[in-house]
């Protein structure tokens, strides 16, 4: 296992998520793009932010449980 | 789209370039070691991507900073913004109808154009959560009492507010009779409203205040001072506000309007000189102008307006009475620049006359000049004929037979051939012309070739030579002969160089004709010759 072969890996699965497709690598799990749509959140000090939308990555564990 | 286990080492071939064993070996190989890091507890970090973990049977993945970074690049630039700030404003400010554009809506405005890629239905909109956010914030704070306070500004005393708050305390007509009752709130509510009204009600004022300074106007009208002063004033009343340098101002600018009735149209221009004119003159009349000082000019004015003093009526009677002083006082002023004017050109006729005369002495000379009374060079003119081509270029073969005489009487014949027409017609009664007696049958009387007829002689010729010895002329004469011309000798007597002998082609006419044959001419010939009338 080289070098190139893990930053190839992450570039792959980068543009997938950031073309909205889920990644499954057989074995280990599926990574799934997650959209989520700004919104108002109340901080610990009591003021209220709108956060921004974001795109996350959600990881799925082929054997779950 | 779903990017399966195949799907991805395709994808991983592709961009790597490796073989696809090599690529699924690898990736088995990363697999094993993941799980035996989260086998023995441990984390496995892949760099770019992330790492792996394990709690309990669940494998978690974190994404590095990198990847979260890099799939959220279409929203770079975005930061999470205070909401509290906006509705405290909103709250502040609850009389204003409408949130016109406010902060927060310009804070939403860039995320709404992302809002598009909205997808979950789950999820509350932004705008929906925004307000239950604040519905819920305006429930929280209606257990508070400041709040109900704010939120109820009406049932506040006035006077109370006016007095604890300062800010709400406005200068102007707030504070001024009928509107120191009115209530701020409703002031603020229905500004625009209000606005009117004051604007009204500054009218009513104002037309109370023109009501005085008309009654004022009308008596000074009645008085003799012109109904344009009195609508003067009044539009003065209208623009300024009503005080006392204004109307002086108005007044300075319109002292000649009331002179004009008075006054006869000759003292307009001296009033407009003495307000043109240097301060020298004001200041020696203003001497005159002084002892009616001011204490006389008011008890004068108390005189003729005995109830009502007006700085405007003031004002106007000090500029009558100024304006009136001033005409006297530039009256005498016309018979000072009268006096002084024909004092000034001493000198002036003494140059006129030495000028006059030098030109009368020049142009009488010039003119003897012009007429040959007395030869001046470049002034007299010479006489030239219609196309003066003078033929000055003799033969080499006239220069060998010529005598060392001859030449140099040729010589200056050559220098000035404008000259020869002069001698010519000096000596054109001397001249001879040798042509033959009757017309040929087969030849016109007039043209270029042919034999010289005598009957033609009235007519015009185009002279070629202009020889100082017959010899030479004659053997022009049989040259040109031979070519067919019609060939003329003359015999021109010169004073300077004694006898010529000019050779000519041709019998014209008329002038015209003659010019027309010379353009025909062959190079010798056409680039120097004259016509001239057979003598």
């Amino acid at each position: 296992m080289t070098n190139e072969f893990l930053e190839t890996l992450g570039i792959v699965i980068r543009d997938q998520i950031i073309m909205k497709n889920s990644v499954e690598i057989k074995g280990l799990g599926t990574f799934k793009p997650v959209h989520h749509n700004q919104k108002q959140e109340k901080r610990s000090d009591g003021t209220n932010v709108m956060m921004p939308p974001k795109d996350t990555i959600e990881f799925t564990a082929e054997n779950k449980g | 789209m779903h990017i399966d286990h195949s799907k991805l080492v395709e994808l991983l071939v592709e961009t790597s370039g490796l073989e696809k064993k090599k690529v699924e070996s690898q990736l088995k190989e990363l697999l094993d070691e993941i799980k035996a890091a989260i086998e023995e507890g441990d984390a496995y970090e892949v760099d770019g991507l992330g790492v792996f973990s394990g709690i309990g049977n669940n494998v978690i993945f974190i994404p590095a900073n990198e990847l979260s970074t890099e799939i959220n690049y279409k929203y770079a630039g975005m930061e999470p913004i205070e909401m509290d700030d906006a509705i405290s404003r909103e709250e502040e400010t609850p009389q204003e109808s409408e949130p016109s554009p406010s902060e927060t809506d310009l804070d939403e405005d860039p995320f709404a154009g992302l809002l598009d890629d909205v997808a979950d239905a789950d999820e509350p909109g932004p705008h929906t959560s925004f307000e239950l956010d604040l519905d819920e914030e305006t429930e929280g704070h209606a257990d508070d009492d400041e709040p109900r306070e704010e939120e109820a500004p009406f049932d506040l005393d006035d006077e109370k507010g006016s007095e604890t708050d300062p800010q709400e305390e406005k200068p102007g007509p707030d504070k001024w009779g009928i509107d120191t009752y009115k209530d701020d709130t409703a002031e603020n509510m229905f500004s625009g409203l209000l606005g009117k009204q004051e604007e009204s009600q500054e009218t009513e004022k104002e037309s109370v205040e023109e009501d005085h300074f008309n009654a004022v106007f009308e008596q000074e009208g009645e008085e003799g001072s012109g109904d344009n002063l009195l609508s003067e004033f009044t539009e003065a009343e209208d623009d300024s506000d009503d005080t006392e340098e204004a109307l002086r101002a108005e007044l300075e600018a319109r002292p000649d309007a009331e002179d004009e009735d008075d006054e006869e149209e000759f003292n307009d221009p001296f009033e407009t000189l003495a307000a043109e004119n240097n301060d020298d003159e004001d200041d020696s009349f203003a001497d005159e102008a002084k002892p009616t000082s001011s204490q006389e000019k008011v008890e004068e004015e108390e005189e003729v307006i005995p109830v009502i003093k007006n700085l405007s009526s003031e004002g106007a009677k000090k500029k009558r009475n100024q304006g009136a002083e001033k005409a006297k006082a530039f009256e005498p002023k016309k018979d000072k620049t009268k006096v002084k004017t024909p004092s000034e050109p001493k000198s002036q006729p003494v140059m006129l006359w030495v000028l006059l005369i030098i030109l009368i002495l020049g142009g009488g000379t010039y003119a003897l000049g012009y007429f040959g009374i007395v030869s001046i060079p470049g002034v007299t003119p010479q006489p030239q004929m219609a196309s003066a081509n003078t033929q000055t270029t003799p033969p080499a073969t006239q220069a060998e037979e010529t005598t060392p005489q001859e030449q140099q009487a040729q010589q200056p014949q050559e220098d000035s051939p404008a000259e020869e027409p002069a001698q010519v017609q000096e000596q054109e009664p001397a001249s001879q012309v040798s042509t033959g007696g009757s017309v040929p049958a087969n030849q016109p009387a007039y043209g270029m070739t042919g034999v010289p007829v005598s009957a033609a002689n009235d007519g015009y010729t185009i002279v070629i030579y202009s020889l100082s010895r017959e010899s030479s002329a004659e053997s022009r004469r049989n040259e040109l002969s031979e070519e067919g011309y019609r060939v003329l000798v003359t015999t021109v007597p010169s004073r300077q160089y004694g006898t010529l002998w000019r050779v000519s082609l041709g019998q014209f006419r008329t002038m015209r004709d003659a010019a027309l044959a010379a353009e025909e001419l062959e190079s010798p010939f056409s680039e120097n010759y004259f016509i001239t009338k057979i003598q």
